[in-house]
C-alpha cells in the first residue's frame, strides 16, 4: 500500500526551484522577442521565420493545456475507463487536421491577416463578421481559461502547502508580463519551450505510474472500483466499463455522448483560434519539413494519455480517498501531482514546471487571441486610421481585463472536475470555427451569412450547456446537447450559405489560385 | 484518385473508433484509440503531401 503523500519542504522547494527555472527561461525569451520587434504586426505575427519543429511544439503547447497535462489525471481517477474519453483517446485525429488544414493560414497572411477574425474578413470581404467571430472568440475562450487557472493552483497547492489563490495572482502577474513585452514571437518561442517541457514530464511519469502500478492492476482495480461522487457519497456504477451511466450530464453516459466526444475531438483542434493561428507566423515550409511538424505533433500529443494513466495509477494506490470532502475543490483533479509527489520531491517540481509551461501556454495564447480581438477586430477594422503605436499599447492594457476575469472566476467558484468543466467551452469552438475557419478556406461555396448563422447558433446553444442554462429548456443530456451544437452549426454553415449569394468570383479566385496546389 | 482514396481511408479509421470501443475493452481500446488516430493523422499526412501540397 502506497500512503497518499502530504506535502514536505522537499515538495514545496522543488516545485519553487522547477516552476521559477521554467518561469526565467521564458521571461528570456519573451524578452529577447522584445528586442526584435519593430511593429505591432511583427508583435502580432512575428516576422513569419518560425520553422516546422517550433511551430509544431507550439501547436502541442496551445493544444495540450491544463487539461492535458494535468486534468486528465483527474477524469480518469475520478470516472475510470470511462473517463478517458475526455483524455482524448482520439485527440491525435483532430490535432492532425488541424495541422493539414491550418497550414493554409499562411495564404492569409501574406494578404495581410494578422488574426484569425482578420482571415475571416478576408476570406468573406466583411468587416461585420470579423468582428462577431471576435466576439465569439472572446466569450469562449474566457471559458476555457478558467480551467487553466485551476490547474495551476492545484498544483502550487499541493506542492506548497499555501492558499491556492496567491499562486493564481503569480501567475496572472506572468502571464502578463510576458505577453505584453514578447508578443506572438515570444509567445511562439516560450511555446516551444513549454510544449518540449510537458511533453517530456507526461510521457517520464505516465510511463513510470504505468510500470509502478502494473497494468494488470489497473485493470483489476477499475473492474472492483464504484463511482464516489466529489465530496465522498458511493455509488452502485462500475468504473470498469466506457460507459458511466451516472448522469445524462456526464459525456459517457451512453453512446450518443460518446460519439459526440469522438466529433467535439475531430473539430475542436482546428476550432480553437489559439491553435489555428499557430501557422499565422510560420514560414514557407518543404513536404519534409511539413512530416517533420506532424511528428512533433505525434509525439506531443500523446503525452495526453500518458497522463490519463497517472489517474489510473492513483486509482489503484489510494482508491477512492481524494473524492472526500478533505481534498475540496481539487479532488480528483489532485491524481496527477499526488502520483508525482510519490516519486520523489524532485519529479513533483518536474511536474509543476509541466503544468505551468501547459497551462500558462494555453492561457498566453489565448489572451493574446482575445486582446488583439479587440484592438485588431473591433477597433483597428472600423478605425483604420489608428496609429500602430496606440494599437500596441492599447492591446497590452487590454491583456489585464482578460487575465482577470478567468481568474476572479476561479476565486469565486472554481469547477470541480476540470476537464469536464472545459469541454462544454470547447465543444462551441470545435462547433463554430471548425466550419466557418476550417472548412471555410477551402469551400468556395461558403457564405458570410451561413459563418454568421453558425456562429450565433453556436453562442446561443453553448449558453444552453445542461450544466447552464439547458435545464431551463430540459436539455439536460450532454451528448444530445453536443451533438446538436456541433451538427447544428454544421447545418446552418452549409445550408444558409448554400441559400445566400457567395463573393464574386474575381475575389474568390485569389484566395483559391489553383496553380498553388501541386500534384507530387 | 489516389488524393480521395487516402481521404476514405482516414474516414474509415475514423469510423472504426466504434467499433473498437464497443467490441474492445480497458487498454485494448486505450491504445487501440490511439493507434487508429496515428494511422489516421499519417494518411492524411501522405494525402497533403503527395497529392495536395500547396506552396503557400
Amino acid at each position: 500500500m502506497v500512503p497518499i503523500p502530504e506535502t514536505t519542504v522537499e515538495s514545496a522547494v522543488a516545485a519553487y526551484v522547477g516552476i521559477a527555472a521554467f518561469l526565467l527561461l521564458c521571461i528570456g525569451i519573451s524578452v529577447y522577442a522584445m528586442r526584435r520587434t519593430r511593429s505591432f504586426d511583427e508583435w502580432l505575427v512575428g516576422r513569419q521565420d518560425i520553422g516546422p519543429i517550433v511551430t509544431g511544439f507550439a501547436l502541442v503547447a496551445t493544444w495540450l493545456s491544463g487539461w492535458a497535462i494535468f486534468g486528465n489525471a483527474g477524469l480518469t481517477y475520478t470516472y475510470g475507463w470511462s473517463g478517458a474519453w475526455l483524455v482524448g483517446m482520439t485527440n491525435i485525429m483532430g490535432v492532425s487536421l488541424c495541422a493539414v488544414l491550418g497550414y493554409r493560414m499562411r495564404r492569409y497572411t501574406a494578404l495581410g491577416a494578422r488574426t484569425v477574425p482578420e482571415v475571416l474578413r478576408l476570406r468573406f470581404d466583411s468587416p461585420m463578421l470579423q468582428s462577431l467571430a471576435a466576439f465569439a472568440m472572446m466569450v469562449l475562450l474566457i471559458v476555457y481559461s478558467v480551467g487553466q487557472f485551476k490547474a495551476m493552483a492545484t498544483v502550487w497547492t499541493a506542492t506548497t502547502g499555501s492558499p491556492w489563490f496567491g499562486s493564481l495572482i503569480a501567475v496572472a502577474a506572468l502571464i502578463f508580463i510576458y505577453m505584453a513585452v514578447g508578443g506572438y514571437a515570444g509567445t511562439q518561442y516560450a511555446l516551444f519551450v513549454q510544449g518540449v517541457v510537458l511533453t517530456i514530464v507526461g510521457w517520464g511519469i505516465g510511463i513510470a505510474a504505468l510500470l509502478w502500478a502494473g497494468p494488470e492492476n489497473i485493470v483489476a482495480t477499475m473492474s472492483s472500483e464504484k463511482f464516489v461522487a466529489p465530496g465522498g457519497k458511493v455509488t452502485p456504477f462500475s468504473l470498469g466499463s466506457y460507459v458511466l451511466p451516472i448522469s445524462p450530464k456526464y459525456p459517457a453516459y451512453d453512446w450518443i455522448g460518446i460519439s459526440a466526444v469522438l466529433f467535439m475531438f475531430l473539430f475542436m483542434a482546428t476550432g480553437f483560434p489559439h491553435n489555428i493561428s499557430r501557422f499565422l507566423g510560420m514560414r514557407r515550409i518543404t513536404r519534409r519539413d511539413f512530416w517533420i511538424l506532424m511528428l512533433c505533433i505525434l509525439v506531443g500529443s500523446t503525452t495526453p494519455l500518458w497522463v490519463g494513466v497517472e489517474g489510473l495509477a492513483a486509482r489503484t494506490f489510494w482508491g477512492a480517498a481524494l473524492m472526500s470532502k478533505e481534498y475540496a475543490p481539487m479532488y480528483g483533479d489532485l491524481a496527477s501531482i499526488k502520483i508525482a509527489m510519490a516519486m520523489g520531491p524532485w519529479v513533483a517540481g518536474a511536474l509543476a514546471a509541466g503544468v505551468f509551461a501547459a497551462s500558462v501556454s494555453t492561457l498566453s495564447g489565448m489572451v493574446m487571441v482575445m486582446a488583439s480581438n479587440v484592438t485588431r477586430d473591433m477597433i483597428y477594422v472600423h478605425k483604420p486610421d489608428i496609429s500602430q503605436e496606440k494599437l500596441l499599447w492599447l492591446t497590452r492594457i487590454l491583456l489585464l481585463p482578460f487575465i482577470f476575469v478567468p481568474l476572479y472566476w476561479n476565486l469565486v467558484g472554481a469547477p470541480p472536475v476540470l476537464s469536464e468543466f472545459m469541454a462544454g467551452a470547447a465543444v462551441g469552438q470545435a462547433g463554430i470555427f471548425f466550419f466557418v475557419v476550417g472548412a471555410s478556406m477551402y469551400w468556395k461555396r461558403a457564405t458570410k451569412w451561413g459563418a454568421m448563422a453558425a456562429i450565433v447558433y453556436g453562442l446561443a446553444m453553448t449558453l444552453l450547456h445542461p450544466k447552464a442554462l439547458g435545464a431551463m429548456v430540459g436539455l439536460n443530456h450532454w451528448g444530445i446537447w453536443a451533438m446538436s451544437l456541433i451538427f447544428g452549426c454544421a447545418a446552418l454553415y452549409f445550408g444558409v450559405s448554400l441559400i445566400t449569394k457567395p463573393l464574386p468570383e474575381e475575389k474568390v479566385e485569389k484566395l483559391f489560385k489553383p496553380e498553388l496546389a501541386v500534384a507530387g | 484518385m489516389g488524393g480521395k482514396l487516402l481521404a476514405a481511408v482516414a474516414a474509415v479509421l475514423f469510423a472504426a473508433c466504434w467499433p473498437v470501443a464497443y467490441y474492445g475493452s480497458d487498454w485494448t481500446v486505450y491504445w487501440g484509440l490511439w493507434l487508429l488516430s496515428v494511422l489516421f493523422a499519417l494518411t492524411i499526412t501522405y494525402a497533403r503531401t503527395k497529392y495536395y501540397w500547396e506552396e503557400v
